[in-house]
């Protein structure tokens, strides 16, 4: 077996595992994981975090084919960092499976990096070696490193309390 | 009508969270009747996810004076929100006047319709007099799905 069948070999089971960490990652229902991420965003507010919040952030969606998304479009640090994100979540028989999920963090001007994205794709790429499903971009590069799954809630969590105050500084 | 100042269950149970649920307070809440079930439903989800407490709904017209102070038993792990849908004046009246025992568990909210709630204020000056706050829900600011 030469070397780049080997890679593929490893990349592939990643992705596996990827696949199966997703599987087993069912939230509750798409409005009651709204509330609970808004509920912790206003926390954020009272310890004077994040500067007020649109109460109906973040926005419930139906979109195609069933698919509930959790929109925010934008919440402003008091640092003067920019968080968005989205998440799609998919209705399954035990549960709602998140299909897809992307978290912007733009961070403020005087730090070392200007912006961090992770993201869960929908789908495992062609070349896993390029391109992991759930992954870290740091700035504007087009490197996509590894990220482990990780629950959006916990995902809101470590970037309010590790990526935004200390990252970049 | 007089004008109160507008709220969301979101809100109402932001500011419970901020004074404590445990605090004796009293809420009078208002809400088109045909929202009722959909804010208490609404009220219950935030009661849950905020406090960390069950809602506990009582429809009015199944409590009688006589069994009134078996709300007072409330567990600590409860919110009780009596709905009021219809005009009941000897339950209010002994509401008025059981007023301190009402409250004595935490906080309690009297949720019902512009209409009653203002028979309310005019015919139970206790109650009144207690009231942390008046509230209207308004149901376009009820928080949940729309469509893309």
């Amino acid at each position: 077996m030469s070397i780049e069948d080997d890679l593929l070999g490893l990349a592939r089971a990643r992705e596996a595992a990827t696949d199966a960490a997703v599987g087993e990652m069912l939230l509750e229902a798409p409005d009651y994981v709204g509330r609970q991420l808004r509920a912790y965003l206003s926390r954020q507010v009272d310890r004077g975090q994040i500067k007020r919040t649109d109460e109906k952030t973040p926005q419930l969606m139906t979109l195609d084919g069933g698919i509930n998304q959790l929109a925010c479009p934008e919440v402003r640090f008091s640092s003067g960092a920019v968080l968005t994100f989205d998440i799609k979540l998919e209705k399954r028989q035990r549960g709602w499976l998140v299909r897809q999920f992307r978290f912007h963090v733009r961070l403020p001007r005087e730090r070392n990096i200007r912006m961090v994205r992770i993201h869960l794709n929908a789908g495992s790429w062609h070349d896993p070696r390029t391109v992991p499903r759930c992954h870290l971009h740091i700035d504007n590069s087009r490197a996509h490193i590894p990220f482990p799954v990780t629950d959006p809630r916990l995902m809101l969590h470590i970037i309010c309390e590790h990526v935004e105050p200390g990252l970049g500084t | 009508m007089t004008e109160f100042s507008a709220t969301t269950p979101f809100r109402l149970v932001r500011r419970l969270a901020a004074v404590g649920q445990d605090a004796p307070s009293l809420y009078l809440l208002i809400c088109d009747p045909a929202e009722m079930d959909a804010v208490l439903a609404d009220m219950a989800a935030e009661v849950q996810i905020q406090l960390g407490l069950e809602l506990r709904a009582i429809a009015a017209s199944t409590l009688r004076p006589e069994t009134l102070e078996a709300l007072t038993e409330h567990n600590a792990g409860q919110f009780v929100v009596i709905a009021l849908a219809i005009w009941l004046p000897e339950l209010i009246s002994s509401l008025d006047r059981n007023i301190v025992l009402l409250t004595s568990g935490g906080a309690v909210a009297l949720l019902t319709s512009s209409d009653i709630a203002e028979h309310v204020l005019i015919s139970a000056p206790n109650l009144r007099n207690r009231l942390t706050d008046v509230l209207v829900f308004r149901p376009d600011e009820v928080f949940g799905d729309s469509r893309a």
